[in-house]
C-alpha cells in the first residue's frame, strides 16, 4: 500500500514536470510569418532584448537566407536569419507578438 | 491540467523532482581519447557505457579496435592481456580475439567453437583522437552526424592537442550538456560577463553562441575572469557528447585563437570521463614548443573552469523541473534536443530536432553584476586602506 501511495505520487510529480515542459516550450509563443520567402515561424519575446524563435524543419528548408549561408559555407554556423529578424521587429510594432513591460 | 494552477494569492511550495536515470546510453560518436595514447602495442582498459572495453591497434593497418574486454570463454578480462599477432589475447586461456571480434585462435585447442564472436565497436580515428559509435539499437552509424573535420590538426600554423580528463563522480552526464544553455553559470561559476549569448538547436547540433569580458574583480581564476579579456566563442555539441569550442580571446590587443574540444563519454549513468583538449593558433614569430606551452597555460585555466562546474556538479541534485527565470537560457528545448540521442531513431520527432533559437536579453543581468563587482573592488580597497593603516600605526 505505502509503495502504490509512493508510486502515485512519482507519477502526480512526472504530471507536473510534463505540465512545466510543456509551459516552457509552447506558452507564449505567436506566428511570425517573414516578409522576405513567406515562412512561418512561433515568436515569443520575454523583452526587447530576448528573442525566441521555433522554427520548423519545412520553414527552414525554405528559408532563403539559411540556405545561401549554408551554400557559402556548408561548415559554417548560421546564427540566424536577418530577414526573418526585420519581421519580428515588425510584428513587435503591430502588436502580434507582445512584449511584457514594454 | 487546471488542478496544477493556483488561484491567485495562494502559493504552494515547489518541489525538485529529480527524475529517474536514463535506461539507456544515447546513440552517437563518444570520444575515447587522443589516439596516441593508444598506439603502444598493449591492451587498454576504458570504463564506459556501463562495461568495460579494451582498445588496442590491431591488424596490418595499424587501426585501433574496440571490442568488450571480457572474454567470452570465462570471462577473462582482455586488458589484462597482451596482444599477439593484432589479435588480443586473453591472460586466463590465451584465447586470440581480432578486431573484428571474432575468436581466431586457441592455441590449445584443435578448433574454434562456433559462434565464437564477442562485441566489436565500430570506430573511427578523427582529428587525432579515437572515436566509437554507440547505439542501443545495433545500427551503423548516421552519415549526417558525422564528426566534423577540424582542419587545424597538424596544421604548421598551430600547437598540437593539450589533452586533459578529468572523472566526474556522482553525476549524470546531463548536467555538463546543460551547461550549452546556462548564460548566467559564466558570471558565478567561470568569473565571465556574457555580454551576448544565444542558443541554436538544430538538427544533431546544439550551438552556444557568447560574447563575454572578464570580471575585473578577479584576476586569474579561469579563462574567463579579468576586465581585459574580451572573448567570443562559439561552441557546438555535434552529436550528445563532443563540442567543438571555437574561442577568440583579445587580451589589450593581442588577439589569440583557440580550439576546445569538451567531451565525455558514461562511464556509467552516474559518473562520467571529462575529456578536453586545446590548442592555439601560433602568434607571430612563435615556434611550436612555444605555442605548446601557450595551449599548456589555456588548458590550465580551463581546467580551473572544469572543476568549477565539477564542484557544483558533485553537490547538486538531478533536477528534471528547473524552475526559469527570464534571464535564464532554455534548459527545457536543450533536454528535448538532447532527448534524440536518448530514444529509437524511429522516435526522433521534429521537435527535437527542428531549429530553435532563443536569444537572451543579457542587459539586466550586466546592470546587476556590474554593481556587485564595483562593490566589491571597494570593499577590497578598503580593506587593503585599512590593513595599510593598521601596518602604519604599528611601525
Amino acid at each position: 500500500m505505502a509503495a502504490g501511495a509512493v508510486s502515485a505520487a512519482l507519477r502526480a510529480r512526472q504530471r507536473e514536470t510534463a505540465e512545466d515542459r510543456r509551459l516552457y516550450v509552447e506558452l507564449g509563443f505567436a506566428p511570425v510569418t517573414c516578409q522576405h520567402c513567406g515562412v512561418e515561424a512561433l515568436v515569443k519575446k520575454n523583452s526587447h532584448k530576448h528573442t525566441s524563435v521555433q522554427w520548423t524543419a519545412a520553414g527552414v528548408a525554405s528559408c532563403l537566407e539559411i540556405n545561401a549561408a549554408r551554400a557559402a559555407d556548408p561548415k559554417g554556423f548560421v546564427l540566424g536569419c536577418p530577414r526573418m529578424s526585420a519581421s519580428i521587429e515588425e510584428a513587435v510594432r503591430d502588436g502580434a507578438v507582445v512584449v511584457p513591460d514594454a | 491540467m487546471t488542478q496544477a494552477i493556483k488561484q491567485p494569492g495562494e502559493s504552494s511550495v515547489r518541489t525538485i523532482d529529480s527524475g529517474v536515470l536514463p535506461e539507456r546510453y544515447a546513440r552517437g560518436w563518444h570520444c575515447l581519447g587522443l589516439v596516441d595514447q593508444f598506439k603502444d602495442g598493449k591492451p587498454h582498459a576504458i570504463q564506459a557505457f556501463g562495461s568495460k572495453l579494451v582498445v588496442f591497434q590491431g591488424g596490418d593497418d595499424g587501426k585501433l579496435a574496440v571490442l568488450d574486454a571480457y572474454c567470452r570463454h570465462m570471462g577473462g578480462d582482455l586488458t589484462q592481456g597482451t596482444i599477439k599477432d593484432g589479435n588480443a589475447a586473453c591472460p586466463f586461456h590465451d584465447w586470440r580475439w581480432s578486431p573484428e571480434g571474432r575468436c581466431v585462435g586457441i592455441p590449445y585447442a584443435k578448433r574454434v567453437p562456433l559462434r565464437a564472436r564477442t562485441r566489436a565497436w565500430t570506430t573511427m580515428e578523427r582529428n587525432g583522437m579515437l572515436f566509437v559509435w554507440n547505439d542501443p539499437e545495433g545500427n551503423p552509424p548516421i552519415p549526417e552526424q558525422d564528426v566534423p573535420v577540424i582542419e587545424s590538426v597538424g596544421s604548421e600554423d598551430w600547437s598540437d592537442w593539450i589533452w586533459t580528463t578529468l572523472e566526474v563522480n556522482g553525476s549524470n552526464c546531463r548536467e555538463i550538456i546543460d551547461n550549452v544553455s546556462d548564460m548566467a553559470h559564466f558570471y558565478y561559476v567561470h568569473f565571465a560577463f556574457p555580454t551576448y549569448f544565444k542558443n541554436v538547436f538544430e538538427g544533431h547540433v546544439a550551438t552556444q553562441f557568447m560574447e563575454s569580458r572578464g570580471r575585473a574583480d578577479i584576476g586569474k581564476g579561469g579563462q574567463y575572469a579579468g576586465e581585459d579579456n574580451l572573448l567570443k566563442s562559439e561552441a557546438s555539441y555535434f552529436g550528445p557528447s563532443y563540442m567543438i569550442n571555437w574561442l577568440w580571446n583579445d587580451f589589450r590587443g593581442t588577439s589569440v585563437e583557440s580550439i576546445l574540444v569538451n567531451c565525455h563519454y558514461p562511464i556509467d549513468q552516474n559518473n562520467f570521463m571529462l575529456q578536453y583538449g586545446v590548442m592555439v593558433k601560433k602568434l607571430p614569430g612563435v615556434d611550436r614548443d612555444m605555442a605548446n606551452t601557450i595551449a599548456g597555460k589555456f588548458a590550465r585555466s580551463f581546467k580551473a573552469g572544469f572543476e568549477q562546474d565539477v564542484a557544483i556538479w558533485q553537490n547538486k541534485t538531478r533536477i528534471d523541473n528547473p524552475l526559469l527565470c527570464e534571464e535564464d537560457g532554455p534548459v527545457y528545448q536543450l533536454r528535448r534536443w538532447y532527448e534524440q540521442f536518448y530514444v529509437d531513431i524511429a522516435d526522433v520527432n521534429e521537435d527535437m530536432t527542428a531549429r530553435f533559437e532563443f536569444e537572451i536579453d543579457t542587459s539586466h543581468a550586466i546592470e546587476s553584476w556590474e554593481k556587485e563587482v564595483a562593490e566589491n573592488l571597494r570593499r577590497r580597497a578598503e580593506e587593503q586602506a585599512a590593513a595599510e593603516a593598521e601596518q602604519a600605526g604599528v611601525s
